[in-house]
């Protein structure tokens, strides 16, 4: 055994057993080969097929929605069971249901996702089903907006209970503004003062939270907003003011600036009062570190230390509910009383490329909509597609309220004057 | 190799000789992938360095072969993430922490050119295992929360156990030179360029663009040759 060993040792010991060696290690190691992938940037794919379609909204779903890390959806399973469904499309390409089954694989695919802002805009009218009810002559698909439908959530309070009921039989002092919403539609402001137990408790409702955009636009209304505004930052300052109640209910949320503009003018010093992270990279799982997010100081500010009840309902949405939260977190003492919130709470950028997510086109067939900021409140809780529970839950009272009650206020009132 | 490093490892009529030392280095890191669907964003190189304990079996018969060598290392493969353009004010500087373990076959060429001194050039060729330690970033985001400013972040990072792979392996090849003042002290210089060949994420989705440490090293080591062992027959 010894002799063999020796003997083979000296065969290594040649020239050839040498170079032999050395090319046998140099092949084993250098000789290893990496995987390559090459993506695509999603406007590159021009949707000449319904797989290219298939490949750009699958990866720009991957790349861009925020919430994989939350997500019940197995994104890597509707790759496999959706891929060869649109293959077979490009099979029978000349089959003219074909654009409207490729919506109906989309909108499959997509409607149990949580992010409550997603949308899928189509590139033409369509027909599709969900949870077996047929949707038909449309562009949209909103998935949340649909499973808040089919639970019977989207009983919305008329505008009729802010704009007459409220001034009317709740409020002294009252003031409305109006202006031009971004959606065209006319905006409403409502604020004044509530009596109550001997209390003077300051009110405030708005259509949506278009609060600096409307402040400072140019305004010809025979109620301009500025001046409403100025009077409520005023009363937040008044010693006779014993509490504030801000209604949001169906409040669809907006501009995330107004949280400052708003809640800044109450504080004199930042306070934290969410965290937020965007995308950072094109894996799936690439995320920034979670960053804090303040409400800050506003030029003029008081620290408003008086008792504040928030109204919200299954309406409230988005800024409504980051508003909710960073009130909760500037005073823990704050209230929300109403019913459950929507759960919507990601940020929606204007494009994908400033945060790295959100909404994109895919091959000029389907324009996607969703949030590109991820938000959690103080304590790292996650509100997506959940909502805000109520301190104090109470319905909205249809019949009340044409009786002039409005039971949800009548409640917040309760709590705020204790 | 396996079965040839075996046959020497148990030559009896060979005198191995043992050296241990120290390793020590700078490297520079790059992470290689494919970010062409990501505008204004780029993957750029770190510096790191890197510190171990040298172990080395020679066979004094085979002057043209050096011997096997393993390293035990802690290193550092660190790399950027880099927005550019409008977005330049934005990165993220990691810091990634290894235990590693190289090893290696070291061939030479060259040899004594004075009583007692020898100068080689040395060629390594191997492979490595490593182990993710720890990790840390630090950096610059923006969120619409603060749209006037840009947010600084100086944290551990988390390892994820569904995106990160902990254990990753690799090549290594290196040249360099070899002296000797005497029989006792080896002296090394070696560049060398380690290519991991395994994903740094595990394959936890479809449609995975891979990502690959790429490390280009400039090491010194010195080596102690340990009392020779005399194999009884």
């Amino acid at each position: 055994m010894v002799t063999r060993i020796n003997n083979l040792i000296n065969k290594i010991n040649s020239r050839w057993g040498r170079s032999a060696l050395l090319l046998l290690v140099l092949s084993s190691t250098l000789g290893a080969c990496r995987k390559e992938v090459k993506p695509e940037r999603l406007t590159s794919y021009y949707g000449r097929s319904y797989t290219e379609i298939f490949e750009a909204f699958w990866n720009g779903m991957n790349t861009n929605y925020m919430f994989w890390d939350v997500e019940t959806v197995n994104w890597d399973n509707m790759y496999k069971t959706y891929k060869p469904r649109f293959e077979y499309l490009d099979q029978t390409k000349n089959d003219p249901q074909n654009p409207q089954r490729a919506v109906q694989f989309l909108v499959d695919m997509t409607k149990d996702l949580a992010d409550s802002h997603l949308s899928l805009s189509f590139n033409g009218l369509t027909d599709y089903m969900i949870s077996g009810y047929p949707v038909t002559g449309t562009n949209v698909f909103n998935p949340s907006a649909i499973r808040h439908q089919l639970r019977g959530d989207e009983l919305y309070v008329p505008r009729s209970t802010f704009d007459v009921i409220i001034p009317k039989y709740y409020l002294t002092k009252a003031e409305m503004g109006t202006g031009t919403a971004n959606d065209g539609t006319v905006w409403r402001i409502n604020m004044g003062i509530i009596p109550r137990n001997n209390k003077n408790i300051l009110y405030l409702e708005y259509k949506d939270f278009e609060l600096q955009s409307q402040y400072y636009a140019v305004n010809t209304t025979a109620n301009p907003v500025k001046p409403v505004l100025d009077n409520f930052f005023r009363y937040t300052k008044d010693p006779s003011i014993d509490g504030l109640i801000l209604d949001l209910r169906g409040n669809p949320g907006g501009s995330v600036p107004d949280l400052d503009f708003l809640l800044g003018r109450l504080v004199t010093s930042p306070v934290h009062v969410t965290n937020t992270r965007t995308r950072n990279g094109n894996g799936r799982l690439d995320y920034t570190p979670w960053v804090k997010g303040y409400v800050h100081p506003q030029q003029g500010s008081t620290d408003f230390k008086k008792p504040i009840v928030v109204l919200v309902d299954k309406n409230s949405v988005s800024m409504s509910e980051m508003t909710s939260m960073s009130i909760k977190a500037i005073w823990p003492n704050a209230k929300l009383v109403g019913e459950h919130t929507w759960g919507g709470t990601g940020q929606i950028p204007s494009s994908d490329v400033k945060y790295m997510g959100g909404q994109f086109v895919a091959a000029n067939f389907v324009q996607v909509y969703c949030a590109g900021v991820e938000l959690r409140d103080v304590n790292m809780v996650c509100y997506e597609n959940k909502g805000l529970t109520p301190d104090i839950q109470i319905a909205y009272d249809t019949t009340a309220i044409k009786r002039n009650i409005d039971v949800q206020l009548e409640k917040g009132l309760e709590v705020v004057t204790k | 190799m396996l079965g040839i490093s075996t046959a020497l490892l148990c030559g009896n009529q060979v005198n191995a000789q043992w050296h241990v030392g120290i390793e020590t280095g700078v490297n520079r890191n790059y992470l290689t992938t494919n970010t062409s669907d990501k505008p204004f964003f780029e993957y750029q190189p770190s510096y790191g360095y890197s510190g171990g304990v040298a172990i080395r079996y020679e066979f004094p018969k085979l002057s043209w072969f050096g011997g096997i060598q393993a390293v035990p290392t802690f290193v550092q493969k660190n790399y950027r993430i880099q927005r550019t353009g409008f977005y330049s004010d934005m990165y993220q500087q990691t810091t990634n922490n290894f235990v590693e373990l190289p090893v290696m076959a070291q061939f030479r060429f060259g040899g004594h050119f004075k009583k007692e001194q020898s100068l080689y050039g040395i060629l390594n060729v191997g492979g490595y295992g490593e182990y993710w330690v720890s990790g840390h970033v630090k950096g610059r985001t923006l969120s619409p929360m603060d749209l006037e400013n840009y947010l600084p972040f100086d944290e551990p990072y988390t390892f994820n156990s569904t995106k990160d792979r902990r254990f990753q392996w690799g090549g290594l090849a290196g040249v360099g030179v070899q002296y000797s003042p005497n029989k006792k002290y080896v002296f090394s210089l070696e560049g060398r360029y380690t290519p991991s060949f395994s994903d740094m994420q595990k394959a936890y989705s479809e449609n995975q663009t891979p990502r690959y440490n790429d490390t280009y090293s400039l090491l010194l080591s010195v080596q102690c040759q340990l009392p020779v062992l005399k194999h009884n027959k």
